[in-house]
């Protein structure tokens, strides 16, 4: 079982920037520790997200693609 | 929240007066000034927002309540743009507090957007052009982006309104 809680966000047939936008916004809302999962299938998203993440301090702990689609395991670290 | 229901507020749009500066003004030269400040709205983006919103109804992509309006603004052509649509704001967030409470009062909906979201894009309101396309493109029955910054019909309102108020 895992200590943090885990929300999830599908921003699947979304482009560029508002699948990043969208993570913007479900982090603000979210605890410190918290954990967030985002789905989505825009090709620029593996780079925006992952660099969103980077730099504004929180952590990528894991990212997946299944076909077309990418899944991000989010953080939220501050 | 405060709704514009006023209609007539359209018919108020231009027909600024001309004023005479005669301060700056000699034989030669004449000088007048404008006064977009007139319009209902307060400013000369109240003409932008018409004929826009004008022109998109008249090519039928644009539906009275229907259509959602989203549009990428630093400011005031997002006041402008509150007029019988359901209205959606995407504004830069360093863009001042008062400007985006009135446009709020306005009964409009607010997207701030960051220089840190898809640096890729650009800075300040290109973020917000980015993000406003972006929404509108994925689900093209319901948003319209008239987007100012690409629209002819920006530009037709002061060649068709603007400057036949001046020479005429």
């Amino acid at each position: 079982m895992s200590e943090s809680t885990e929300k999830k966000l599908d921003v699947t047939g979304l482009f560029c920037p508002e699948p990043v936008f969208r993570t913007k916004i479900e982090i603000e809302r979210m605890q410190v520790g918290e954990i967030l999962i985002v789905s989505a299938d825009d090709p620029a998203a593996e780079d925006d997200i992952s660099r969103w993440v980077t730099r504004t301090g929180h952590e990528l702990v894991n990212m997946s693609k299944d076909g077309s689609v990418i899944t991000f395991q989010i953080k939220k670290v501050k | 929240m405060t709704t514009v229901t006023d209609t007539d507020v359209l018919s108020r749009v231009g027909n600024t007066s001309l004023v005479k500066l005669d301060s700056l003004s000699h034989d030669d030269t004449k000088y007048f000034a404008k006064l977009e400040g007139n319009n209902p709205f307060g400013s000369v983006k109240d003409r932008a927002a018409y004929w826009m919103i004008k022109d998109g109804e008249e090519r039928g992509i644009l539906k009275k309540g229907k259509s959602i309006i989203i549009e990428p603004t630093s400011g005031n052509t997002g006041i402008a743009n509150v007029l019988g649509y359901k209205v959606e704001i995407v504004i830069p967030e360093k863009v001042s507090n008062e400007t985006k409470e009135i446009i709020r009062n306005l009964g409009a909906k607010v997207f701030e957007t960051s220089d840190d979201l898809c640096p890729k894009v650009g800075a300040g309101t290109d973020q917000s052009i980015a993000l406003a396309t972006s929404i509108a493109s994925s689900r093209p029955d319901t948003y319209y982006s008239p987007n100012q910054y690409a629209n002819e019909a920006n530009f037709r309102g002061h060649y068709d309104g603007t400057g036949p108020e001046i020479w005429k």
